[in-house]
């Protein structure tokens, strides 16, 4: 008994080692017979076997026949992981799973032809001399010629073990570019390309758009289609067709590296009212001191990561120099960056100097611009200062026009042409200046010297200001003199008159305004008329005495 | 018949003589009490009066026109009024009664004009004998002028006289 347990642990310790199940025939065996193909080996110079070409299934999963001189009798095998169980080397089992990795299923493997191929070249590899595929189950049948679908996976095998040419390189992108990345050795499309960056595949070659900073692994990894262990189906108890699932050969992993060192920077001149971009080529920049030249308003460039700062060298004609320093970080990790940078259009100020013919500024006269459609685009009132300023204009053609003065001014009904022209970029405003003068209302003020009988009489006279200060000094012809005065109050005199008349020395206050402009002004004189003071010799008295002595010598003489 | 109306004649015009002296008298008298009054009822009807130290001569001022009293001294209407301190301008006819001492004035010689109130002194500064048509003397400031005729009736004397 004891010897017994031995010999049955001996035997439990070998099917350990051996790898060898349990005939618990663990797997089920499932057959599609595809029509009109027919397989005829060939041993010896003659047909050995041959037989209908069928799909098997060991529990689901495509096995390959690797016994074609037995029929498959059984619907219930053993597995084996032991490969040793199938009888063929390990060379022949790599070659196996090389045919059927590239075979049936890899990629656009997907026909029967391919499926016959790949059954071909495992059974090429038993003691098959030739291998025959017929329409029937008669040579005499069409032959069914695979031979491409063979090549091809022959081609396929014998690359494998090959990595992409791009394999184990660094490559350095910048972004907003398209890369092209090509396999010399040709195996790319055995290969599963992945990578934290886009990319897209086109026959042998992976095509990059890197938009953003970094670092990229790419990794090459063989395409998986296949089963996680080489499986034997057999039994042992019965002689039956061995089948075989493979799984997927050895072959190596890469990577690559994508190094995305500049990232692709646009930087637009821009109006900053409109938005809208300066369309202008040949204006300069400072970019970290280094110039650059914009075209159609667009400087294109590539830059690492890091800080900048942007300084206008020239600017469009039609505007000014930004002369703030625009700065902007590209990160590790920027994508294309767009900038737009502003430049504003010299505006330009209409100024105006308003003085008088004394040339004493005028204070309160209101001026309108009008534009080339006659809209008013500003007002300016003057006031006490010398200039008085527009707002800010665009450049261009506008008029200006008083349309209101001072009182006892005239209003100035010029229309005054004022052009705001562009000088140079540094230039922000441009002012126009004006100098007008508005003339005052000259009034015709008629003076008048006349006597009580409205005779006209020649007087010289004295006109003062408000202040007292003579501003004229003149004489009357026939009576008259013609005063042209400003508005005002004004004070006359007179300083001498003709003969016969009495100087009027009063001072006489008078206003020229609105409503005496035109008008006269009169001063009386009389007449100096010297008094009658003669008086008639008292002749009487004499009379009297005469008649007195007459009368005496009369009496004495009768006495 | 005839003597005796002769007589009576006689002694007739011997009165008549005195007339004037009479109304000389009568002129003072009431020059005096028009002066001394203080009833503006009274002397509002003159513009003041003119005195003549020199020669104790005293009248009243009139407005008077081209055509004068005989008896009063007569402010010219182009005349300033009293203490206006321009031209006054006074006119007299060339008689006892008025201004026929123009002609004996001299210069330097006291006049005072009154308007009742006050009294301005002024100094003969001038004599001349001035045309009729001649009417600087109405032009001149700050002055007093009086104006009498001469024997010429195109001719006055014009006494100028300046504030003292």
């Amino acid at each position: 008994m004891k010897r017994l347990i031995k010999i049955i642990i001996i035997l439990l310790i070998f099917m350990f080692f051996k790898g060898v199940k349990a005939a618990s025939l663990d797997t089920s065996i499932n057959k599609n017979y595809v029509d009109n193909i027919w397989s005829f080996h060939y041993r010896n110079g003659k047909v050995f076997s041959y037989g209908q070409l069928k799909f098997n299934y060991a529990n689901g999963k495509l096995a390959y026949c690797i016994q074609p001189e037995t029929s498959i009798n059984f619907d219930r095998y053993n597995s084996y992981d032991n490969w040793n169980i199938s009888g063929y080397s390990e060379e022949a089992k790599r070659k196996m799973e090389l045919y059927a990795y590239y075979g049936y299923g890899f990629k656009n493997h997907n026909t029967i032809r391919y499926y016959m191929a790949t059954q071909e070249l495992i059974w090429r590899l038993s003691k098959d001399e030739d291998i025959k595929w017929h329409i029937g189950s008669d040579t005499s049948t069409p032959e069914i010629d695979i031979s491409y679908e063979k090549n091809e996976i022959l081609k396929m095998v014998s690359l494998s073990g090959r990595m992409p040419s791009m394999d184990n390189t660094t490559n350095t992108f910048y972004t907003g570019k398209e890369y092209v990345l090509t396999d010399y050795n040709g195996v790319l499309d055995l290969y599963d390309v992945s990578s934290e960056m886009s990319f897209k595949r086109v026959d042998n070659t992976l095509e990059f758009y890197p938009d953003k900073l970094g670092t990229y692994e790419v990794y090459l990894t063989p395409i998986k289609n296949s089963y996680d262990k080489t499986i034997v189906y057999d039994r042992e108890d019965s002689p039956t067709q061995d089948l075989a699932t493979f799984k997927m050969p050895d072959i190596p992993s890469g990577k690559f590296i994508i190094k995305v060192e500049r990232v692709r920077v646009k930087i637009n001149k821009r109006d900053k009212d409109t938005n809208e971009l300066i369309l202008d080529s040949g204006n300069k920049v400072l970019i970290n001191d280094k110039e650059y030249e914009f075209i159609d308003g667009i400087i294109n460039l590539t830059l690492p990561a890091g800080d900048y700062s942007i300084k206008e060298i020239n600017a469009s004609t039609g505007y000014f120099i930004n002369n703030n320093e625009l700065k902007f970080t590209i990160e590790s990790d920027s994508g294309n960056k767009e900038i737009d940078f502003y430049n504003e259009k010299t505006k330009g100020r209409v100024e105006i100097r308003k003085t008088n013919e004394d040339g004493d500024y005028l204070e309160g006269i209101k001026f309108e611009i009008y534009d080339e459609n006659n809209n008013v685009v500003d007002e300016i009132i003057t006031s006490k200062n010398e200039y008085d300023y527009s707002k800010e204009l665009p450049l261009g053609r506008y008029t200006l026009k008083e349309v209101s003065t001072l009182y006892g001014y005239e209003l100035d009904n010029k229309v005054y042409n004022v052009s705001l022209d562009y000088i140079n970029n540094k230039e922000s405003i441009v002012y126009k200046k004006i100098d007008l003068v508005n003339k005052k209302i000259l009034c015709e003020v008629t003076f008048i010297s006349a006597d009580e009988l409205d005779n006209k009489i020649n007087t010289t006279y004295e006109v003062y200001d408000n202040n007292m200060n003579v501003i004229y000094k003149g004489n009357t012809i026939d009576g008259t003199a013609k005063l042209n005065l400003n508005y005002g109050t004004y004070y006359i005199k007179e300083t001498s008159v003709e003969n016969g008349y009495k100087l009027n020395s009063e001072l006489v206050k008078f206003e020229v305004n609105d409503t005496f402009c035109i008008g006269s002004l009169t001063i009386n004189n009389d007449k100096t008329i010297m008094p009658k003071t003669s008086t008639s010799k008292e002749v009487w008295p004499y009379i009297i005495l005469i008649l007195d002595v007459i009368g005496l010598i009369y009496v004495k003489k009768n006495n | 018949m005839l003597k005796r109306i002769i007589k009576v004649l006689l002694v007739l015009s011997l009165f008549i003589l005195f007339i004037p002296t009479y109304n000389k008298y009568k002129l003072d008298m009431k020059v005096d009490e028009v002066i001394l009054s203080k009833d503006s009822n009274i002397t509002s009807i003159y513009e003041g009066y003119i005195y003549i130290p020199k020669y104790n001569y005293k009248n009243l001022i009139k407005k008077g026109d081209r055509a004068i009293d005989e008896n009063y001294v007569s402010m010219h209407k182009l005349s300033s009024s009293i203490g206006e301190g321009k031209n006054i301008i006074l006119s007299g006819h060339n008689n006892r009664y008025v201004f026929h001492k123009l002609y004996s004035i001299r210069v330097g010689d006291e006049i005072i004009i009154s308007d009742f109130r006050h009294d301005f002194r002024y100094i003969v500064n001038e004599k001349r004998i001035v045309d009729v048509s001649d009417s600087s003397i109405f032009n001149d400031e700050n002055r007093l002028t009086l104006i009498t005729c001469t024997d010429d009736t195109q001719k006055r004397l014009v006494v100028i006289c300046i504030e003292k």
